[in-house]
C-alpha cells in the first residue's frame, strides 16, 4: 500500500507562547498533584509525633527536600497566576491574540515575583 | 463520557474551587515556607491556632476536590476505553479523596 500523507503534528509547528503556556498549565498541575501530598505528609508527621516530624523536617532541608519545595512553590505560583488568566478568559476578556499575549508575559512575570519575593522572606 | 448535566457541573465546580484557591493556596505556600525553620513543639503551637487549622482544612478539601477535577480532564484526554477510564477516575478519586482525609485527620488531631 502507498503510504498516505500525514497531516502535520505537534512536531512540525514551532512552539509559542500560548501553546507552551497551556501545556506548561497542565504540567504543573500534574506536579501538584504530587507535590502537594508533601504538605499531607507534613501534617500527618506533625500528628504522629516527634520523631515523625524530625524526620519530615531533615527531608525537607536537604538538597532534595528543599529543590521539591522549591519546584512546588515555582509550578504553584505559576498554576494559579495562569489559573486567574483562564478565569478572565471565561469571562470573554482578551481572548484575541495580543490580549492572550499580554496575560501571558503578565503570568511569567507574576510568577518570578511572586517566587523570587517567597524565597527572598525564607532566606532573609 | 459524561452527560451534559454533570459536564457543566464539573466546570462550575472547577472554577469554583479554584477561586477558593488563590487565597487559600497563596496562604499555604506562604505558611509552609515559613513554617521550615520551626522546631516540633512550634510548628504543633502554629497549628493549634483555629484560624491556622481551619485555614489548613479549607485549603485541603479545596486543593484536592481541584486536583481530582483537573486529573479527570487529563484521564479523558488519553484514555479512550471506556472501562478503563471508569476505573482510573474511581482509582483518582480515592487517591486524592484518601490524601485529603489523612491531611484532614492530622490536622484535627493536632488541633484538637
Amino acid at each position: 500500500m502507498r503510504e498516505r500523507p500525514l497531516s502535520p503534528h505537534l512536531q512540525i509547528y514551532k512552539p509559542q507562547l500560548t501553546s507552551v503556556m497551556s501545556i506548561l498549565h497542565r504540567i504543573t498541575g500534574g506536579a501538584l498533584a504530587v507535590g502537594t501530598l508533601l504538605v499531607v505528609w507534613g501534617l500527618a508527621a506533625g500528628a504522629a509525633g516527634e520523631h515523625a516530624w524530625s524526620v519530615f523536617s531533615a527531608f525537607c532541608h536537604s538538597s532534595l527536600g528543599l529543590l521539591m519545595l522549591f519546584g512546588w512553590s515555582v509550578a504553584l505560583y505559576y498554576h494559579l497566576c495562569n489559573g486567574v488568566r483562564h478565569l478572565i478568559w471565561d469571562s470573554v476578556r482578551l481572548l484575541d491574540i495580543p490580549g492572550a499575549y499580554r496575560a501571558g508575559y503578565a503570568v511569567l512575570i507574576g510568577t518570578a515575583f511572586l517566587t523570587l519575593f517567597t524565597w527572598w522572606k525564607v532566606l532573609s | 463520557m459524561s452527560g451534559d448535566k454533570s459536564a457543566s457541573r464539573h466546570w462550575t465546580q472547577e472554577r469554583l474551587t479554584s477561586l477558593a484557591n488563590i487565597p487559600l493556596m497563596l496562604w499555604l505556600v506562604w505558611s509552609v515556607v515559613r513554617l521550615l525553620p520551626l522546631s516540633y513543639g512550634e510548628f504543633v503551637e502554629w497549628l493549634r491556632e483555629p484560624l491556622h487549622a481551619g485555614l489548613m482544612i479549607a485549603s485541603l478539601i479545596s486543593v484536592f476536590y481541584h486536583t481530582t477535577l483537573g486529573a479527570q480532564v487529563i484521564a479523558e484526554d488519553y484514555i479512550h476505553d471506556h472501562a478503563k477510564l471508569k476505573t482510573t477516575l474511581a482509582v483518582l478519586r480515592l487517591y486524592f479523596g484518601v490524601a485529603g482525609l489523612i491531611g484532614v485527620i492530622s490536622v484535627l488531631k493536632v488541633a484538637l
